[in-house]
């Protein structure tokens, strides 16, 4: 079989070389372009204006011995011991932080708290009801636990006044879920 | 066809300016027109009339006198606009210490009328204290009973009636996230129960 001549007029090859640098840097710009985080393209979006932090952590409540949660979970502050040992019904001998984490509250965005991550065993999913004043932030809260909702509410947190939920059983003792605002200065008190 | 004379050849017959072989064809028709010769002897009565009333011409009168204020107009220089007389120069405290009189004035009127208002009423009407906000508490699981209480140091509910975590379910793998950070949950939807 007969192979075809090159045309008289044809572009080198000298010159393709430069064609694959201009296709290149194209290339990448538009990766990059790609790779952009959400967060910078959705910088435009006022929904997802940040206007509050909520804490959402689970603490281990028993009677008995605090260490069958595991070794390396910690005592709770004073501060949330106090406010623990207030309320009769949550009133134990031992607590244990098992997980806490401190997310956005966005304007008109939903968002879910996972305490125990990994586990998605307790499930926050919080979302705001009317712009956060000075006094107080409106929301709705719903928890879910084992993959299934358990509660839907509606509530008021107020300065460092946390909602507590006093939730399953689980190795002799109460799991308590407690929602509260993020301080600006140590989100982790 | 038109036959009638035109209002020119007539205007130009009736002042006796028409002359030569226009006048000669013209009078053919026009001398049948009584009107129109009464017409012209009657203009030639009226200019015989003037010229005997008024001079054939007539000289303006003092004629060297006019010239010669137009030449003295045109000769006579411009003379510029009397300057203003210049204003006086205002005294360097007079520059601030009218505007800031005037200010001091204005904080003076300020100041008279906060303390001139109404007197202040107190309030001796005892408000009534705001009730507590009194949250929905639904629980879609029948089985699971929720009471909702609100202490001084905290609002509590308390969950009666929901299955037990198993005792095997293991958290020391818990990661603490203290730290904040954006996670777009509309876009992690799929990961999470619904």
């Amino acid at each position: 079989m007969r192979s075809i001549p090159p045309l008289a007029g044809t572009p080198s090859l000298i010159k393709y070389p430069i064609m694959n640098l201009r296709s290149r840097l194209l290339l990448l710009l538009a990766c990059l372009v790609a790779l952009l985080p959400g967060n910078m393209l959705a910088q435009d979006d006022p929904g997802k204006a940040n206007i509050g932090r909520i804490s959402v952590g689970v603490i281990y409540a028993t009677d008995g011995d605090s260490s069958q949660a595991g070794e390396k979970f910690k005592k709770v502050s004073d501060r949330i011991e106090k406010q623990l040992r207030s309320e009769k019904r949550l009133t134990f001998k031992n607590y244990r932080l098992l997980g806490r984490e401190v997310q956005p509250l966005f304007r008109s965005y939903e968002n879910w708290s996972q305490p125990l991550k990994p586990s998605d065993e307790v499930l926050v999913r919080f979302e705001a009801r009317t712009l956060p004043t000075a006094k107080s932030t409106p929301l709705d809260v719903e928890l879910w636990l084992s993959r299934k909702k358990i509660l839907k509410t509606d509530i008021n947190l107020v300065g460092e006044k946390p909602l507590f939920v006093l939730g399953p059983q689980w190795r002799g003792g109460r799991l308590i879920i407690s929602i509260a605002l993020a301080p600006k200065e140590n989100p982790d008190s | 066809m038109n036959t009638n004379p035109d209002e020119a050849k007539l205007a130009l017959w009736l002042e006796d300016e028409l002359h030569g072989d226009e006048l000669k064809s013209f009078e053919q028709w026009v001398l049948t027109q009584p009107e129109h010769i009464a017409a012209r002897e009657g203009i030639r009565h009226w200019k015989q009339m003037i010229s005997t009333t008024l001079p054939e011409s007539e000289e303006p009168p003092y004629p060297d006198f006019f010239n010669s204020r137009i030449i003295q107009a045109i000769s006579q220089p411009v003379t510029a606009a009397p300057a203003m007389p210049a204003a006086k120069a205002t005294p360097f405290w007079k520059s601030w210490l009218m505007p800031a009189s005037a200010f001091a004035g204005m904080v003076l009127a300020f100041w008279v009328g906060t303390q001139t208002s109404q007197p202040e009423v107190r309030q001796t009407v005892s408000v009534p204290s705001k009730t507590e906000f009194q949250p929905i508490v639904y629980t879609p699981d029948g089985e699971v009973n929720a009471v909702w209480t609100s202490g001084a140091d905290a609002s509590v509910i308390v969950l009666e009636g929901v299955n037990p975590i198993p005792d095997a379910t293991d958290f020391t793998e818990t990661v603490y996230m203290d730290t904040d950070h954006e996670i777009d949950s509309t876009a992690g939807r799929d990961s999470l129960p619904h």
